[in-house]
């Protein structure tokens, strides 16, 4: 794992070409069709109900196609999280838009279209730079993330539905799982105890874990996540492990940031490895990481309890 | 202009107008400025350019007034969108922002735009 310290500037503003193809054309395709929709209703309200009410259709959410199209993929909600916070930076440059339309465009239409653009813009990006310097001046950078208690209450429900204790080996996440788990009221009959692994030769250490393994496959990879959970279910005695490693900053042993590997390991020796490898930003993917953490630690118990319920 | 050919016209433009910054928005890093772009005023931009250029644009300053109306309601479905897309998942937090938008600005619009 890398060390915070050397934690890069990752999210230093500019443009990567390579991102465009990021979206896919059916995502596009998706966007267009959003829009078309949109421009047609508040074209549509107007001519029945007069411009002024129309135009309170320009403002539409943007936020849901954005969302809708992320769906699809397993990481979305961190990721639309994100969306909607810039979401909020651009309605409040969306305002200044329309004010701007409102008082110029009784002019002359071309010049008080593109002084509501630029002001939509001023008024985004000045706002967008603010709360960067905010969040720079209060140490945001270095945060930790901000997940509610209540995404972990399920996991610890689950584990004393069923009377099962947990041992957790974290590197990536530095513990943050284990702090959100044992917060839960009745944590303490469930949670055996965890490690934060941090580096090679404390999960070879702490876990047992052969430096070979390590050696081969690196740090960051579904044999060295495995290891580490079938290492902290073995050193706790625990009936269920469960372990996370990944990459959060910059690139590690040649592995690229965002791409994480979370091990579950059951009392019968079964385990399930989840990679996660979209690259959210340095802050953002250990919220990511957590996230999707608690959710496959929540899915392989409910699972678990459905085979043992199971007549038979 | 035949108001269905208005219509169009305006359906087509508001959907290249919304792809074409959704498209910007990816070129630009972190995600947050892309959030930035996909809350573009890009509908906007292309309803009203059609409104100016065919209707007029008194027309166009009026649909703008009211454009301010569901501006205001976004900055309010924004801000209560973050904490609902977290609480209650993409699509139920997005629906449930989206439908607090429709009803601050139709209460704004009712108030302010008779």
């Amino acid at each position: 794992m890398s060390d915070p310290a050397e934690r890069p500037d990752e999210e230093r503003p500019g443009f990567e070409l390579r991102k465009l193809s990021r979206i896919s054309p059916r995502e596009y395709l998706i966007r267009f069709a959003f829009g078309a929709v949109v421009s047609a209703v508040a074209a549509i309200v107007t001519l029945a109900f007069g411009p002024r009410l129309g135009g309170l259709f320009l403002a539409f959410p943007a936020i849901l196609p954005a969302t809708l199209t992320l769906l699809e993929k397993k990481e979305g909600l961190p990721q639309a999280a994100s969306d909607i916070r810039g979401a909020t930076i651009g309605s409040i440059g969306m305002l200044g838009f329309a004010i701007l339309a409102a008082a110029l465009l009784a002019r002359n239409a071309g010049l008080g279209l593109a002084a509501a653009l630029a002001g939509w813009m001023i008024v985004s990006f000045a706002l967008y730079s603010a709360l960067r310097l905010l969040a720079a001046a209060v140490g945001e950078r270095q945060y930790l993330p901000e997940i509610p208690t209540v995404e972990a209450e399920p996991v610890i429900a689950a584990l004393r539905g069923r009377e099962a204790t947990l041992a957790l080996a974290e590197s990536c996440t530095g513990g943050t799982i284990a702090a959100l788990l044992t917060n839960v009221p009745g944590a303490g009959e469930v949670i055996r105890g965890g490690f934060v692994t941090w580096t090679d030769e404390a999960k070879a250490r702490c876990l047992g874990i052969d430096p070979a393994i390590i050696a081969e496959h690196g740090a960051v990879s579904p044999e060295v996540a495995r290891e580490m959970a079938l290492g902290a279910r073995r050193a706790l005695g625990a009936d269920i492990g469960m372990a996370i490693t990944g990459v959060e900053g910059r690139p590690n042993d040649g592995r690229p940031p965002g791409l994480t590997y979370i091990c579950v390991t059951g009392a019968d020796g079964r385990n399930w490895v989840h990679r996660h490898s979209h690259d959210h930003g340095a802050g953002r993917n250990r919220e990511r990481d957590v996230r999707m953490a608690l959710r496959h630690l929540h899915q392989t118990l409910t699972s678990m309890e459905q085979r043992h319920d199971r007549p038979g | 202009m035949h108001p269905f050919l208005l219509v169009m016209i305006k359906a087509l433009l508001g959907g290249t107008a919304v792809v074409a910054f959704a498209a910007l928005g990816e070129l630009l890093r972190p995600r947050g400025l892309a959030g930035i772009f996909a809350a573009a005023p890009s509908v906007a931009l292309a309803s009203l350019a059609v409104t100016s250029a065919v209707t007029g644009s008194s027309s166009a300053a009026a649909q703008a007034v009211g454009m301010i109306a569901g501006a205001a309601g976004l900055v309010v479905a924004s801000l209560l969108g973050i904490e609902s897309v977290k609480r209650l998942g993409a699509l139920r937090g997005s629906l449930a922002a989206v439908t607090v938008w429709l009803l601050v600005g139709a209460s704004l619009g009712a108030l302010f735009l008779r």
